[in-house]
């Protein structure tokens, strides 16, 4: 009996913690996905602000501590160091060299999800 | 996380898969499965610890993902006996009333030298003074004493032929060279060395042959006094 529930309990926690993952690691790429495209737009337009750029890094903040916890370190640093650096353009209305930066970082929120997915590839 | 599930049961099966072929000889005190998760367990925890670029959740996620197989494990273990075989694998009788069953002990990877050793381990010396022996399915060794036990043997065996090869060393501690074992076993009716699975000679000039296939004997070489 104690060995079945054993199963049972560690097995819900298993799905649990992998569904939750899946889920919070999806959305919240796809969220940071959607503010770099505006950041890319408005900054290929002329059109984006320092504001812009606080709002972009206070979201980034506040989604990095959370995906500390489900990501390996090294990927949250280069995210972080990435828009750094595009931010660090844009608030000097540097946009030209602004603009890259937020590609890289759009290329990295469509692809890091996909190092998660369930694939042969991944597994092995 | 699902991911590294999925890797810890892939690496939970092959290593599973691994120590069974390995047989018995990798084996000490413990089922198969509880080497498996101690060998896994152990780099688990300090991977993670260790290198702090990892986060702690994948350690745990890959120790409960363990947690759980060995849960898995042990209830089919208990529940189904055709699995607890393929588990844990099952005894086997490496020597019986008949001499050494030298299949067995090629089945888990052992030699001749290796049941000695076990046997000395269990405190027999010589392998006539056991009637069966046997490695557990976690690898430990039971021996089974003869129930009309030789007299005491003062003498320890040592081995002189094992699988059909001379061992020159303990050939030189007797104090006699090939030739004459040879023409001892040839008085034996036994002429082919490479036919011999086992041969023990004591230093009271008692020695145990046994032919590959065949029931052991045990001889006397008819020496006057004791060698050692």
């Amino acid at each position: 009996m104690k060995t079945v529930i054993g199963i049972a309990i560690s097995l819900s926690l298993l799905i649990g913690v992998s569904a939750w993952e899946l889920y919070y690691v999806d959305k919240t790429f796809d969220q940071l996905h959607e503010g770099f495209t505006q950041m890319y737009q408005k900054t290929e337009a002329g059109t984006a602000t320092h504001e812009d750029g606080n709002a972009m890094r206070i979201f980034w903040e506040d989604k990095k501590k959370v995906l500390h916890i489900w990501l390996p370190h090294t990927i949250v640093d280069q995210l972080d160091t990435h828009l750094n650096e595009a931010l660090g353009y844009l608030y000097q209305g540097n946009f030209e060299d602004s603009l890259p930066k937020f590609e890289v970082l759009i290329d990295m929120t469509e692809n890091i999800p996909y190092t998660y997915d369930l694939t042969p590839q991944n597994i092995f | 996380m699902a991911l590294i599930i999925i890797r810890t049961i892939i690496i939970f099966i092959t290593l599973l898969i691994i120590m069974r072929l390995m047989g018995k000889r990798q084996i000490g005190e413990m089922q198969p499965y509880e080497l498996v998760i101690t060998l896994i367990i152990a780099d688990l925890a300090c991977i993670p610890m260790d290198d702090t670029s990892i986060p702690l959740t994948y350690g745990i996620v890959a120790i409960l993902t363990t947690y759980f197989l060995h849960q898995v494990v042990c209830l089919v273990d208990l529940s189904i006996p055709k699995a607890k075989k393929i588990l844990s694998g099952s005894p086997s009788i490496v020597l019986n009333k008949n001499g050494i069953d030298d299949t067995q002990l090629k089945k888990n990877n052992l030699d001749v030298i290796d049941l000695i050793e076990s046997l000395r381990g269990a405190g027999y010396f010589a392998l006539d003074d056991v009637d069966y022996a046997l490695y557990e399915s976690n690898g430990s060794f039971s021996a089974l004493a003869k129930s009309e036990k030789p007299q005491e043997n003062n003498s320890l065996p040592v081995l002189v032929i094992s699988e059909g090869k001379f061992d020159d060393k303990n050939v030189g501690l007797t104090g006699k060279d090939r030739q004459y074992f040879l023409d001892a076993l040839r008085g034996q009716g036994l002429n082919e060395l490479k036919k011999i699975l086992v041969l023990t000679v004591d230093g009271n000039g008692k020695a145990y042959v046994q032919s590959k296939g065949q029931k052991y004997k045990v001889f006397s070489l008819g020496w006057e006094e004791r060698l050692w």
